[in-house]
């Protein structure tokens, strides 16, 4: 990985925008480890109506655009990724300099066949899906609203993307903790047999992070430094199975958050700079009015981008950390 | 810059373009196109010889990939790239 401080103008050139979109804040998911409260439904439809014009503003400068679906669970509003998607493809249609990129983080419960080909007719090329390793491990962890658990639908609805002839790329996330990664090789091997072979399916071996959430106490997290640990020892177990992976090389030691030029935008039309600290006072840098326009607290944008112009690593990696404190 | 809990000093628009201060603007030594057919003076820019690496972010090989032609020359905008992501 190059010096990260050798890319920092990147990310507060006026020739990218990424905006973070929580289409709902709703999820139909209760996952043990969720840090996130549920307060807020679908994108309100003025806030929607900005982020449109936000776009069209912005589009002529443009050179890169991207728009990440987040939640909540993104597909419990499918109109507004349909309403906010259209206008982007027609915004590319007017601005051929414009290089447009999109990606969803959807638990795969709604991503049906017929969904998962409408959103990338709609220009979203990444999903990413997470299982907590096979079904009895996934199905304690990653519970519906009504507590029963998620994994057959997910597996099945990854079995019928697999028939889709759609090009996406479909990251799917394995979670790995102190309890089930004994598991996790099985996991792999009925993944490598189902989806193997497609090319567009990739596996992300990741650690359950302790982000917060009400159920933090009751999880077994890894000690994820050590080469020689599981989670390791799972990646070269997933090499050995020729299964397409992303490795912790891929991943940028910059968090976005510590970027200029990309938002959060709460489904409520608040701004925020991260997708953890959700209700933290530090992180409500604003918000989006129904004429696209952002009303930004300088102060806090200035002291979540600090790294950027300081190129401090740690500042950096996550603007979250030594931030000073602010009580509501 | 005296250290990592110093705040960036520049603002940002109602558009949420940040506009560096002078200082910041010589820190990155970020390029200005005078000859822009817009004219937009705060316009940023990449510096010309960027350093190429892992450009971009995020567990999303495929927008590294594209992006990285990008950013081999990011005065040339990239209107030839097939749509659709590159496996």
């Amino acid at each position: 990985m190059s010096d990260p401080r050798s890319q920092v103008s990147e990310y507060v050139t006026h020739r990218r925008l990424e905006l973070i979109l929580l289409a709902t804040e709703r999820c139909n998911f209760r996952c043990t480890y969720c840090y996130e409260q549920f307060d807020h439904g679908r994108m309100e439809p003025a806030v929607v109506e900005g982020v449109k014009r936000l776009l069209s503003a912005r589009s002529s400068e443009l050179d890169v655009l991207r728009l990440a679906w987040f939640g909540g669970e993104p597909l419990l509003a499918r109109g507004v990724i349909r309403d906010v998607m259209g206008h982007a493809r027609a915004l590319c249609r007017s601005h051929p300099q414009l290089q447009f990129y999109s990606d969803m983080a959807t638990n795969g419960w709604l991503l049906t066949r017929g969904v998962f080909d409408e959103l990338v007719d709609l220009g979203v090329a990444t999903f990413q899906v997470t299982f907590d390793g096979p079904r009895e491990w996934h199905d304690r962890r990653r519970l519906r609203i009504d507590g029963k658990g998620s994994f057959h639908r997910i597996w099945a609805n990854l079995q019928s993307i697999h028939q889709s002839d759609r090009e996406a790329l479909i990251q799917v996330r394995v979670h790995v903790d102190g309890e089930n990664y004994t598991d996790i090789p099985r996991f792999l091997e009925h993944f490598e047999t189902e989806f193997g072979r497609d090319n567009r399916f990739i596996l992300f071996i990741r650690p359950v992070s302790r982000l917060g959430g009400c159920g933090d106490d009751q999880l077994d997290f890894l000690d994820t430094d050590s080469d020689a640990g599981p989670i390791a020892d799972l990646r070269r177990k997933a090499d050995r199975c020729g299964l397409s992976q992303i490795g912790d090389e891929q991943l940028s030691p910059i968090c976005y958050a510590a970027k200029a030029n990309t938002l959060v935008i709460r489904a409520d039309g608040r701004v925020n700079k991260c997708t953890v600290a959700l209700e933290r006072p530090e992180n409500q840098v604003g918000r989006i009015d129904a004429r696209g326009k952002l009303a930004l607290d300088q102060e806090l944008m200035r002291t979540w981008i600090r790294g950027v112009i300081s190129g401090d690593d740690e500042a950096l990696s996550c603007p979250m950390n030594d931030f000073p404190r602010i009580t509501m | 810059m005296s250290g990592p809990l110093t705040p960036a000093e520049g603002s940002f628009d109602e558009e949420g373009r940040y506009i560096p201060s002078e200082a910041e603007r010589e820190r990155l030594r970020l390029c200005f196109d005078e000859n822009e057919a817009n004219n937009q003076e705060d316009r940023v820019y990449l510096p010309v010889l960027m350093h190429i690496g892992c450009p971009d972010p995020g567990p999303n090989p495929i927008l590294n990939r594209r992006c990285e032609k990008f950013f081999v020359d990011q005065r040339r905008p990239i209107i030839d790239e097939p749509e659709g992501p590159v496996t």
